[in-house]
């Protein structure tokens, strides 16, 4: 049977993640400590500007001779205007100067390499959550519960909000009419964003985010006004089904947006406990009959069927639908792994 | 004595899809048995295991074939033991990340600019670019270059710089100060310095950055200023891209793990593949992100970025404009629908086609990525002296990549081929029909006999011959007779007007001996006019002629000529 990837919508899981932090740096959060992806969780360390001095050609000297003439050290500290290498010569003095404050970090072939002093930078983004485990100056272990469903694309930056659920069902795309001074600070879910007008007015009341089925790639030639995070993908194509349900199931909550592993993470943290772990699900996993998926290409995009039968020698799947039956390429489908609260189907 | 490797499974590590066949001896030969395959999720997006695509495929593969590959401990089981198991892995990779280089350059001279076209045949990210001049003038510019060392940490820098027959002693300052500027990294991150100059130089180019950070040299891509001779640095940066590759986080520390020492990039999986004593091959593979284009005969080779079918479709779109795309359908499709399929391309690469409008708009990126890598095979091979916009001469063409696969119609293919490379003159047209060519050609070194023969029993699908003279002609009039008698003693006498694409059915296996009689202005190699004996081999389609000129009339990339020329080869 062939493979395709898994997309993951659970209602209700148990969630961890290690967070790395993106270089040298120092973790300020510890173990107990609720965080959640806007809080800052530490400090990586950047480093300074370069300047280079060519030492030669200030004191008109080879580069081999320039040695001899130093008054700095590679690692010595240095202010602006400090003198780096002097000539002494009577009349004919020269000296090379320091352009900035910093540190010297290296000399050699007639150069001095300075570097300006280094500053931390904030580290954000984890999972929402409690700290579970702390590495010293690498990251450290967050763990939650709640909601977490797998979408296509996050268009944007990372966004949260309350959701709210505009639309009465998955087909039907979002209008300018859905959106008014209520949804200040809410994440909108729809259909389909196709409608030119909606990103304006959408950024216009103070939404913070969509979540759409598709949105036309056209969109992309402008920044958008606000992220999106596309369940399905490019073009027209409604929300699937589960998708939409899973997003009803949490209506009102409040969601985070995040990327992961080139997807989207809709994460609704709860308070009520679990006993199922989002980490169990395999990202990829072979098709078999019965099974729950979703088509995510070609003019079905977006339905979700079951397996009805494989056919081994083409590569294809006939997928009942609604009513019908779909047939379309194995690696076009996406095994839904879905648990309702509390189970595992 | 190493011992022969009978069975082994051949994987390709694509950005698409990661692809598992076995290949064993079936009576007197090796065959191909079956093929795994599973998206590889991995060239997406990190995935907490990398490996997890590779693992989906080996286990495709176990189930389709039977047979045991992996152990219980999750490795695979090497030797072959009582049926279970294989002698050897190989691997192909294409989805390995652009070799991060910096370069600094002397003067800008031929020899600069015979190390950037060796640089455009490997995928790159060219973090920036220093001169002498600039080193020696203007400390800001130097300032800046070591700091984009410094914040983003090169794989490689390249040097180069000067002619062999009067090395430059100002080189070898120029080396030790790019080495200084080097030493901003932390020892552990700093780069392999690359010296590609002048060879009396070498030793002390070497001396220079030894010291401070590991170093290679190869030849001078230009030693006497004129001729071209870049062979050795393009060889010399698609194995640094493998060699260099990051394993933290990748997949890479596992494959080298399975297949330890066969592993190839791509393009010299694919040299391996196809290289044949006294034939010339140019073999073309449209990826996902990258297209690749190899000719055996040269030892050359190119790989585009940002030019295919998947996380590639975007940059390509970008590059050659919806419009260009838009003029090879038949269905109507508008532009936003080409962006929103690029786009959904790029989030899912491994997608197939489901329908004929689907089928239709990847061959119309497959033509504009064939277009792409012919425009720049002359700057890329500049020792070939090829004309622009043209390819060196072949014997055998063949096309791979999943549009060329068994799943779509092999008459598309075709006339895809044609239209994106325009071949000219006359030879032998074919696919990989399993999408494992390259992967075959990793493991070409430890059993070429059993490699040849699953590639050319299994894998390869000629599809005919064809004839394409050079040179256009006013459309109506006649550009070409064909006469010939097949092995079975049938005649053939077949007049060809200008504009015209015709396919003659010759079944594969079989031979016609023919006299190709090109009116002037067309040419097919003698000259303007000058008939010709050939041998043409039968195939899939039979022998295909083309004479709708070359270069290729605007007029062909319109919706009615493309339904016609796809009716006249059956498609």
């Amino acid at each position: 049977m062939p493979v395709v990837p898994v997309l993951a919508l659970a209602q209700h899981c148990e969630f961890s993640e290690r967070f790395d932090l993106p270089g040298p740096g120092r973790v300020i959060v510890n173990v107990g400590d609720a965080v959640t992806p806007f809080d800052v969780v530490g400090y990586v360390v950047q480093r300074g500007a370069v300047g280079a001095v060519n030492l030669a050609r200030a004191l008109r000297l080879p580069p081999r001779k320039v040695r001899e003439h130093l008054l700095v050290r590679e690692g010595q500290s240095v202010r602006a205007g400090e003198v780096l290498a002097q000539r002494e010569g009577g009349l004919f003095s020269r000296r090379a100067v320091a352009p900035a404050d910093g540190r010297v970090v290296a000399i050699g072939a007639g150069f001095a390499f300075l570097e300006e002093f280094p500053r931390e930078v904030a580290v954000r983004g984890c999972l929402p959550g409690r700290v579970v485990d702390v590495y010293p100056g690498q990251g450290l272990v967050v763990a939650g519960q709640g909601a977490l469903l797998q979408g296509a694309a996050l268009l944007g930056a990372s966004f949260s909000g309350l959701v709210r659920v505009v639309v009465p069902g998955p087909a039907v795309p979002l209008q300018p009419e859905h959106i008014d001074a209520t949804c200040h600070g809410a994440v909108l879910v729809a259909g389909a964003g196709v409608h030119p007008d909606v990103l304006p007015r959408a950024a216009e009341f103070g939404v913070q985010g969509l979540i759409l089925g598709s949105l036309r790639a056209g969109f992309l030639k402008q920044a958008l006004p606000v992220p999106v995070v596309l369940t399905g993908g490019f073009g027209t194509q409604p929300m699937d089904e589960a998708t939409f349900r899973a997003l009803e199931s949490v209506d009102g909550r409040t969601v985070y947006a995040l990327p992961r592993a080139g997807r989207v993470l809709l994460v609704c943290p709860s308070t009520a406990a679990s006993n199922v772990r989002a980490a169990e699900v395999e990202p990829l996993a072979q098709l078999e009959v019965g099974q729950l998926v979703r088509l995510v290409s070609g003019p079905r995009a977006g339905e979700v069927g079951t397996v009805a039968e494989p056919l081994a020698s083409s590569g294809k799947v006939t997928v009942q639908c609604a009513g019908n039956r779909a047939l379309a390429p194995a690696l076009n489908c996406e095994i839904i792994w879905q648990l309702a609260a509390g189970t595992r189907s | 004595m190493q011992s022969q490797v009978e069975s082994f499974v051949a994987i390709d590590w694509g950005h698409a899809t990661v692809k598992a066949g076995l290949v064993d001896r079936v009576g007197d030969c090796h065959r191909f048995i079956a093929k795994g395959i599973a998206p590889n999720l991995a060239a997406v997006g990190n995935l907490r295991e990398p490996a997890a695509p590779l693992v989906a495929a080996v286990r495709d593969l176990e189930g389709i074939s039977g047979r045991r590959v992996l152990g219980i401990d999750g490795l695979p089981i090497v030797p072959e033991s009582f049926g279970a198991g294989v002698d050897g892995l190989g691997c192909s990779l294409s989805a390995l990340p652009p070799l991060r280089v910096a370069v600094a350059a002397l003067r800008e001279d031929a020899s600069l600019r015979y190390a950037l076209s060796a640089l455009r045949c490997t995928p790159h990210k060219l973090i920036g670019q220093v001169s002498g001049k600039e080193v020696a003038a203007a400390a800001e510019a130097f300032a800046r270059f070591a700091q984009k060392l410094r914040d983003e940490a090169p794989q490689v820098v390249l040097i180069v710089g000067g002619a062999d027959a009067k090395p430059d002693r100002a080189v070898v300052a120029f080396v030790d100060a790019i080495a200084v500027a080097i030493s901003l990294l932390r020892p552990q991150d700093r780069p392999l310095v690359l010296y590609a100059g002048p060879a009396p130089l070498r030793q002390a180019a070497i001396a220079a950055v030894a010291e401070r950070t590991a170093v290679r040299t190869v030849d001078n891509p230009c030693p006497d200023g004129r001729k071209p001779n870049p062979g050795a640095l393009r060889a010399e940066l698609a194995l640094l891209q493998l060699a260099l590759a990051p394993g933290k986080g990748s997949a890479l520390p596992t494959i080298r793990e399975w297949c330890g020492q066969r592993l190839l990039p791509l393009p010299l999986a694919l040299l391996n593949a196809y290289s044949r004593p006294g034939v010339s091959v140019l073999a073309v593979d449209v990826g996902s992100q990258v297209t690749a284009l190899v000719h055996t005969g040269l030892g050359a080779h190119l790989v585009l970025q940002a030019c295919g079918l998947g996380q590639g479709a975007t940059g390509l779109l970008a590059a050659v404009g919806p419009a260009r795309i838009r003029r090879w359908l038949t269905s109507g499709l508008g532009e936003d629908d080409i962006a929103d399929w690029a786009a959904n391309r790029g989030l899912r690469p491994w997608l197939a086609c489901e329908d004929e409008r689907s089928c239709e708009l990847e061959f119309a990126f497959v033509r504009e990525a064939l277009g792409q890598v012919r425009a720049a095979a002359g700057l890329a091979w500049p020792e070939a002296g090829l004309e622009e916009g043209s390819l060196p001469k072949a014997d055998v063409i063949v096309a791979g990549g999943a549009v060329f696969s068994s799943a779509h119609p092999a008459a598309a293919a075709a006339l895809a081929l044609l239209d994106g490379l325009q071949p000219v003159g006359i030879c032998r047209l074919a696919v990989d029909w399993l999408g494992l060519a390259s992967a075959f050609g990793a493991l070409a070194q430890a059993n070429p006999e059993a490699v040849r023969s699953a590639l050319e029993r299994d894998d390869i699908t000629v599809l005919g011959t064809l004839v394409a003279p050079m040179g256009q002609g006013r459309p109506g009039r006649e550009a070409l007779l064909v006469e010939g008698q097949s092995g079975q003693g049938a005649r053939l006498s077949c007049a060809v007007t200008c504009g015209e694409l015709v396919r003659i059915p010759l079944p594969g296996g079989s031979r016609m001996r023919a006299t190709l009689r090109p009116r002037r202005p067309f040419d097919l190699g003698a000259g303007p006019g000058e008939p010709m004996e050939a041998e043409l081999d039968g195939g899939l389609l039979g022998l295909l002629i083309d004479a709708r000129g070359r270069p290729l009339p605007e007029a062909v990339a319109q919706p009615e000529a493309v339904r016609a020329n796809l009716a006249s080869l059956g498609g």
